[in-house]
């Protein structure tokens, strides 16, 4: 029988949307963002560590997948995949930005910047929930592996930069990601038969 | 070439699932991710562990809930000019019961059928195949109905349906292979102010795809006045075939949506069906299959559940029951 919420199933759904978007029909963009914008909302806020910036790239994510619907490729990665990778570049460019200022603060200086002010009005909670969630999913990798993917996807770290702060030839580095993405690949395959 | 690969049909080397990796962690810049984008549309291989890796990274990433904050969403809506010219969506974000233009129509013989055997048990499928025309079909049933002590306005209501759906009545129908379970709304969800809002996701899914049958009709003016929340539903069980009336169906909880369940015998697990489609003024008709060969439920529910997926077993939140 169909079960209400196979995944693949509302991987095809939201696909679909997309599509139904590039081909002209926009109110399906209220249903993708319906169903994807919480988890999109913590995964920016985990990225940002400030609610407001984080609501202001999750508004700036759907803005730019509605003017690019077109060029989502289903074949390549599930639309949640997409939208991540969307909000995910603003959300480090906005990173990256704060970076260049004047006052020239690290990356690491910028995040805790966020992460302190977040915390001041209590708005970590949630964060500190994601991250609990997401130290729980991570025991399925290694300390490097947990390491190096957290640094690029959360922090946006360039697998260069990642090799020079960590003192890594970059070979070791892009080694890691790999086998640490093949790992959650492998988890993800083994809890969907069938995929 | 790393021992031990054989994840895939030809060996794939190891710079080439680095690189995959990169892509997916979004690290390949350049004439580099330009490269590996042209390798990727032509090689399916390739491309299958790339949605493989970017599956693996995200999908753990999904189970992430924040609040929701629907109210962000109006200002997405104004700057791309949709503010004005529609009307958001509110509600349940998966629904996965197919709805089809042909089961509108079978399931509109059914309700037909069932009145007929409903009000006269001992009419055959043979003598059914024998009704020669549309008027002498109506007689019958009116006959029929007439000698049934229904309540006067499900009596109305149903005579309305029936010649509604009269149209769809061919001479060879396949009579007989029918539940009909009544529903009864539970009376605390009664009491409850309001009734179920339209114009959320699953309305939308019923209304724009092409497979899904668009007309979910109101219920006739005699019922309009009614407010009792009631319902029956119509299992054919040898078309996996379901069709459902409902009327005055309360409102969900906020962040919950009303969802179907059937079983077979009291005692047993419920299969669920799944979440509703959105009701104006929680009064509607809808028709539905599951895929389960010779599935014949006795038992209807219909539960509140999280719009984050029901659970193993109905909630406790009971919206209707039946019998």
């Amino acid at each position: 029988m169909k079960t209400p919420l196979h995944k693949d199933s509302e991987d095809d759904l939201a696909a679909g949307w997309i599509n139904r978007i590039a081909n002209g029909d926009p109110e399906t963009l209220a249903a993708l963002y319906r169903l994807y914008h919480r988890p999109l909302l913590s995964i920016y806020l985990g990225i940002l560590g400030s609610r407001e910036a984080a609501e202001e790239v999750l508004q700036d994510t759907f803005v730019r997948a509605f003017h690019k619907a077109s060029a989502f490729d289903a074949s390549r990665g599930t639309a949640f995949a997409w939208l991540v990778t969307i909000g995910r570049r603003l959300a480090i460019d906005r990173i990256r930005r704060e970076r260049a200022r004047p006052e020239n603060k690290s990356l690491e200086q910028t995040v805790a910047d966020h992460v302190q002010s977040d915390e001041q009005s209590g708005a970590d909670i949630q964060q500190k929930i994601e991250y609990d969630w997401l130290a729980e999913s991570m025991q399925l990798l290694t300390s490097s592996q947990r390491t190096i993917i957290e640094m690029a996807f959360f922090k946006g770290y360039t697998h260069i930069e990642i090799a020079e702060k960590l003192d890594l030839p970059i070979g070791t580095v892009k080694s890691h990601i790999y086998r640490g993405l093949d790992a959650l690949r492998k988890a993800h395959l083994g809890n969907n038969d069938g995929y | 070439m790393r021992s031990g690969k054989h994840t895939w049909g030809t060996m794939m080397d190891t710079k080439t699932e680095e690189l995959a990796a990169l892509y997916v962690m979004d690290l390949l810049k350049g004439p580099e991710l330009e490269d590996f984008e042209r390798r990727v549309d032509g090689d399916e291989e390739l491309k299958q562990l790339v949605h493989q890796l970017s599956t693996g990274l995200h999908a753990p990433l999904k189970q992430f809930n924040g609040p929701e904050r629907m109210d962000l969403l109006e200002g997405i809506r104004e700057r791309i000019g949709l503010a004005e010219t529609a009307q958001p969506f509110k509600g349940s974000p998966v629904v996965l019961l197919r709805w089809a233009r042909g089961l509108g129509i079978a399931a509109a013989i059914l309700l037909v059928l069932n009145l007929y055997q409903f009000t006269n048990p001992s009419l055959s499928n043979l003598e059914t195949e024998l009704v020669a025309s549309r008027e002498a079909e109506m007689a019958l049933l009116e006959e029929n109905m007439a000698m049934k002590a229904f309540n006067k306005t499900w009596e109305t209501e149903y005579m309305n349906l029936a010649e509604r759906m009269m149209p769809f009545i061919g001479s060879n129908d396949g009579l007989g292979e029918f539940t009909v379970v009544d529903l009864i709304g539970i009376p605390e969800k009664i009491d409850n102010s309001g009734y179920a809002k339209s114009g959320d996701v699953a309305d939308y899914i019923i209304s724009r795809s092409p497979l899904q049958f668009a007309s979910v009709h109101k219920s006739e003016p005699q019922l309009s006045n009614n407010t009792a929340s009631m319902g029956y539903a119509v299992w054919k069980a040898d078309e996996s075939m379901g069709y459902l009336d409902l009327y005055n169906l309360s409102q969900a909880g906020s962040g919950r949506a009303p969802f179907l369940w059937m079983r077979e015998r009291t005692g047993g697990k419920f299969l669920p069906v799944g979440y509703l489609p959105s009701l104006e003024d929680g009064t509607g008709t809808f028709y539905f299959e599951i895929d389960q060969e010779d599935f014949r439920p006795t038992e209807v529910l219909i539960t509140e559940e999280s719009l984050d997926g029901p659970g193993d077993q109905p909630s406790r939140h009971q919206m209707m029951v039946g019998p």
